[in-house]
């Protein structure tokens, strides 16, 4: 055993260079509450605003900024970082893996959520104030000429942090689980949580590239003066489609970590299997799918396509049925159950109650004709909060009372906890049921007349989100005193299955002293056998043990650290924003020297389930899901050249502003450097390590080259007026081939690592996996300009 | 593959590009230009994602997973495009 | 809730109306059988744990049959069935407004009120005026950002999108005042972006139409 290894908790450097899945885990959890807060304080000011009509205790500037960062901080910031402290923590335990896949990477996830909250938050304190255009931040109303302010550069600026951060968990996480799941343990064998995680990633996957794509628009158009929203051709629609590309999918994304969830707690207080788990998988897979069939339905009253809003519609009202399926099945778990009531099982059982009533005034939302009277009024505030609140977050509520002993190894306080539920449900429905009631009162209205009749409803939701916010206190002092002076408890008070609880509370820092195995009727075995009945070798935990000390690694927060100083430079000058740029490549060349020294290990297992993915090493597969997301980041942008260019009434003819030769010159310049790129990993393979330098070289003067002649070509543009603010031709020009040429840039950067590592001898044929990865990359950057190059030179 | 055959893949990605570059000055009408264009550009990405992202000896998975978010991304597009059609 | 006020608003009570009917019963049913549940199989002191209850260091067992999840799915498409043709049925009346005797009005959107131009050129500024009982044709569009252009007491509204030209119709029973509000964020002045609609008496409505350039108002 390594116990003597264990680091202290009180070590300061332990939280800040740590890549422990559980350290993790837990600084999600400590920071998704600090965001918790301050969303909530910002609903507290906005709810006391509209106790009384004509009130004048916030001005509605400042209202404006409270209802978008407490949107923007709720959504993001707090309910899916708060599923992924419980993902962090116990995915690798439930499945019996000992870390994710790439833990530096999970750890760099981490700081760059963190400061790109606090990026967003800045804009507080800057003339102007915070973003304010709504946490769906309209368009034209979030282009320089309607919002000239910091604040919401900053917002947008913070969001692409958190778009990286999440992209990275997204890898992680979808690596982890289909690569290194313990011997037996099947896709169908796998728990609950662990499945509504697997598919919260799938939906991110696909879907933040698009809100990325859709921020790096704005930012360009803020920054350089683009004009992709405010022009009539883009625009408002423009945005509305990319938005809520995103944001539908997104709402899936909160709730489904909390509703998998309950597909644990609920059997484990029931003392009964969960009902038709492959039924309930089955419609969580449907209703990941169908996610991305619906958000047209935001746009119901914006005069596109009516064939589209009928579509939209009918797939709005059939995604109702998988969650009805899922819903019901965890009623029908409860039958010739023998229930106990402890409080996670009271916060499962009011995530159903609490969520059906949301879902149900979700069907009205589906509906065109209804849109038409409740668009835009309390009436849809009421149905998301009980959808995000009532369901998404008294589930995690749920998960927390259920991992807190495995996490802290103490017991909270039952008789609290039962309070805490008691005043939870009743304040939440005082606060969030009347708003049904508003259906005629605007959102985002900072005050109201006497006359309308709003007031009671508003007084009683106010009084009802005071007491709401108080039993956040409860829930807190619970935990403290838990934390204190909490009854220990053992490896299993719940007497639940799983991995998780068959280790101790809290588990060791290497979780696993032996690989478990899962044995075809259900039994976890720690005999060292797998399921098949050859064995596991034993002790990789000896190596984990001594290599706690190699799992520090300072890179992970420098990174993203480097990064917040280069947005920050964006706003206050070049001095700042070459500091940070200096910072963030000092922290990329120290990442590369770890690597190269052998410095950082992650262990992988030996024996692991990895199905449908057999075979595939982690990294590749890493590289492969990766560029899934590109393929959507970049399909939003075609989609908006499309977009912009159906709606414009001219467009310049090929040949009169792109010139065909630079495309053309650049289309064999990139072609041939895939063609040395592919020739070295063919070289590498058969150990001609000469023709690998050489075939590197190549490939990196033809990207450079590439690069060199794309700036002449916008140098000879600029020189003839055409610049970024030349009109949609221009806009799309630039932004699409920008995009592709930092995409571009980041090759490079890693192609001068291999170069490096070539000429040290490091590439060889046993040992060329980056070599591939690159080469995966470098194919995809290829195959995007393939598309661009007649969209933009010949067509 | 062997080196010819990733050079003969190149010579293919270069003869679509000249019959992308010929057929624009061909008098064909916008809808058999644009499809014709489309059609090289699809050829051209298929060659590179089929051989020189080794696609053809990958686990299905991993195409599946890259053509999930083709299909996203392209479902995206289509809404999009006909917005106000 | 005020009845007769126009065809598509009475048509939108009755389906609001409808949708409201089916959901509260499929809540309470639900909800119910869940409160149900978990009273009736509360653990009692001394019961036995049922059989498959969850095992330490074993992962559950498989239980229930896709005949469940078939049938729970054929129960909800069945209550979506009537509801989803009552909504396309009322689209049809809201989208397609009567062609024959109407009054076309374009309205503006500006940061931050609302401006109303009228088929002889007649243009006001936060007080519009029609004719009960003739119908009303609203395009709507906006002159700066993303406005929602809603006269609350008839549950229509229709976004005001610059550049693009949006449709929406009434057909007032009812003289009286109404709410025109704004419903989509559009900055500082969001909440002040009100306007009246003011139904009149149609000869009232016809000699303050003719007064051609007069008070703006």
């Amino acid at each position: 055993m390594s116990h003597e290894h264990e680091i202290p908790s009180w070590s300061v450097r332990r939280w800040l260079f740590t890549t422990n899945h559980k350290d993790i885990g837990i600084l999600y959890l400590l920071t998704s509450f600090y965001f918790l807060l301050a969303g909530g304080l910002l609903s507290l000011l906005m709810r006391t605003q509209l106790a009384f009509p004509g009130s004048s205790f916030l001005t509605a500037g400042s209202f404006n900024q409270a209802i978008t960062n407490h949107g923007l901080l709720m959504v993001l910031w707090f309910l899916s970082p708060m599923a992924f402290a419980f993902a962090n923590y116990c995915i690798p335990l439930q499945i019996g893996a000992r870390d994710l896949a790439f833990p530096r990477l999970n750890a760099m996830s981490y700081w760059l959520y963190l400061f790109g909250g606090l990026l967003a938050a800045l804009g507080f304190f800057m003339p102007g104030g915070a973003i304010d255009g709504g946490w769906t931040v309209y368009a034209p109303l979030n282009t320089i000429r309607f919002s000239p302010h910091i604040g919401v550069t900053l917002g947008g600026a913070g969001l692409l942090m958190l778009i990286a951060s999440v992209t990275m968990a997204t890898v992680n996480f979808l690596v982890t689980i289909f690569t290194m799941r313990a011997p037996g343990m099947s896709l169908s064998k796998m728990p609950m949580f662990t499945w509504g995680i697997l598919l919260t990633v799938f939906m991110m996957l696909y879907a933040f590239p698009s809100l990325g794509a859709g921020v790096l628009m704005l930012a360009a158009d803020r920054i350089l003066g683009t004009v992709y929203f405010s022009s009539q051709e883009g625009g408002a629609i423009l945005w509305d489609h990319i938005f809520w590309f995103f944001g539908h999918p997104e709402v899936y994304i909160v709730l489904m970590p909390g509703l998998a969830a309950l597909g644990e707690i609920l059997p484990v207080f029931a003392r009964r299997p969960l009902y038709g788990k492959k039924i309930v998988i089955a419609a969580l897979v449907a209703a990941t799918a169908m996610s991305f069939t619906v958000w047209a339905h935001h746009m119901f009253l914006t005069g596109i396509n009516p064939t589209l809003r009928k579509i939209m519609t009918l797939t709005t009202e059939a995604i109702s049925i998988p969650f009805g399926v899922i819903m019901l099945s965890f009623i029908m778990t409860l039958v010739r159950a023998s229930i106990k009531f402890t409080t996670p099982m009271l916060f499962a059982l009011g995530t159903v109650a609490l969520f059906i009533i949301g879902g149900v005034t979700g069907v009205f939302n589906s509906s065109v004709a209804l849109d038409y009277g409740l668009r835009g009024t309390y009436w849809i505030v009421g149905h998301f909060h009980y959808t995000m609140v009532g369901g998404a977050v008294t589930g995690l509520i749920a998960a927390l009372y259920f991992w807190w002993p495995k996490m802290t190894g103490r017991m909270y306080s039952e008789r609290l906890g039962k309070i805490h539920f008691a005043f939870y449900v009743l304040s939440f429905n005082l606060l969030f049921f009347p708003m049904h009631l508003l259906v005629d009162m605007p959102r985002r209205v900072y005050t109201y007349s006497p006359e309308t009749g709003w007031w009671s409803l508003n007084f009683i939701a106010t009084i009802g989100a005071m007491i709401f916010g108080v039993t956040w206190l409860i829930l807190f002092a619970n935990l403290y005193k838990s934390f204190r002076h909490g009854k220990p408890v053992g490896e299993n008070p719940w007497n639940a299955p799983g991995i998780e609880w068959t280790i101790s509370s809290p588990p060791p820092q290497h979780d696993f002293d032996v690989t478990p195995a899962i044995m075809p009727d259900g039994a976890i075995t720690f005999s060292g056998l797998k399921p098949d009945g050859g064995s596991i070798l034993l002790h990789e935990s000896a190596v984990h043990g001594e290599g706690e000390e190699t799992h520090f690694s300072p890179w992970p927060l420098v990174i993203p650290l480097g990064t917040f100083v280069v947005l920050l430079g964006i706003g206050l000058g070049f001095p700042v924003l070459l500091a940070g740029a200096a910072i963030f490549a000092f922290a990329i060349v120290g990442w590369g020297r770890d690597d190269l020294a052998s410095r950082f290990i992650a262990l992988e297992p030996r024996f692991a389930e990895g199905w449908p993915f057999d075979g595939v090493g982690r990294v590749k597969l890493g590289v492969w899901i990766f560029l899934a997301s590109e393929v959507v980041l970049f399909s939003t942008l075609i989609g908006a050249y499309s977009f912009v260019r159906i709606n414009s009434a001219t467009w310049p003819a090929p040949g009169t502003i792109f010139n065909i030769n630079h495309g053309t010159l650049n289309t064999v310049i990139l072609l041939t450097s895939s063609l040395t790129a592919v020739l070295s990993l063919a070289y590498a393979r058969i150990g001609k390590t000469n023709m690998v330098k050489i075939g590197l070289l190549a490939t990196f003067v033809l990207g450079a080259t590439f690069l060199a002649n794309k700036g002449l070509e916008w140098v000879e543009l600029f020189e003839h007026g055409f610049t970024f603010g030349s009109g949609l031709p221009a806009t799309a020009f630039f932004i699409t081939t920008g995009a592709h040429g930092a995409h571009m840039v980041g090759g490079l950067v890693v192609l001068s690592y291999l170069v490096f590592r070539a000429f040290t001898e490091k590439i060889t044929k046993e040992n060329h996996g980056s070599l591939e990865y690159f080469g995966l990359y470098w194919h995809f950057v290829d195959i995007v300009w393939v598309f661009l190059f007649p969209l933009f030179y010949l067509m | 593959m062997k080196t010819f055959g990733y050079i003969g893949i190149w010579v293919g990605l270069m003869v679509a590009t000249a019959l992308e570059l010929t057929i624009i000055g061909l008098p064909l009408g916008t809808t058999r230009l644009i499809s014709g264009i489309l059609g090289l550009v699809v050829v051209k990405a298929l060659l590179i994602a089929v051989f020189y992202q080794n696609l053809l000896h990958e686990s299905k998975s991993i195409s599946s997973l890259y053509l999930l978010g083709l299909v996203v991304g392209t479902g995206l597009l289509l809404a999009l495009a006909v917005t106000y059609h | 809730m005020a009845t007769n006020l126009s065809p598509v608003t009475t048509q939108w009570e009755s389906l609001f109306i409808l949708y409201a009917t089916v959901g509260s019963i499929v809540t309470a049913v639900v909800i119910g059988w869940l409160l149900y549940n978990s009273l009736r199989y509360r653990a009692k002191l001394g019961s036995k744990e049922p059989d498959d209850a969850p095992k330490h260091g074993r992962l559950p067992l498989e239980r229930g049959s896709i005949k469940g999840g078939l049938i729970i799915s054929l129960v909800v498409i069945g209550i979506l069935f009537p509801i989803t043709l009552a909504t396309l049925q009322t689209v049809d009346l809201i989208e397609h407004p009567p062609e024959d005797h109407t009054m076309i009005i374009t309205v503006h959107g500006f940061q931050w009120g609302w401006k109303f131009v009228y088929p002889n050129g007649k243009e006001v500024v936060g007080e519009l005026r029609v004719p009960k009982d003739e119908v009303v044709i609203f395009k709507v569009t906006s002159d700066d950002v993303f406005h929602n252009f809603g006269i609350y007491e008839f549950k229509i509204k229709v976004d005001a999108i610059p550049g693009r030209e949006t449709k929406i119709w009434i057909q007032p029973h009812t003289t009286g005042v109404y709410n025109i509000l704004c419903f989509e964020l559009c900055g500082t002045g969001h909440t002040m972006m009100k306007a009246k609609m003011i139904v009149m008496e149609p000869s009232e409505f016809h000699s303050w139409y003719s007064e051609l350039g007069g008070r703006k108002n």
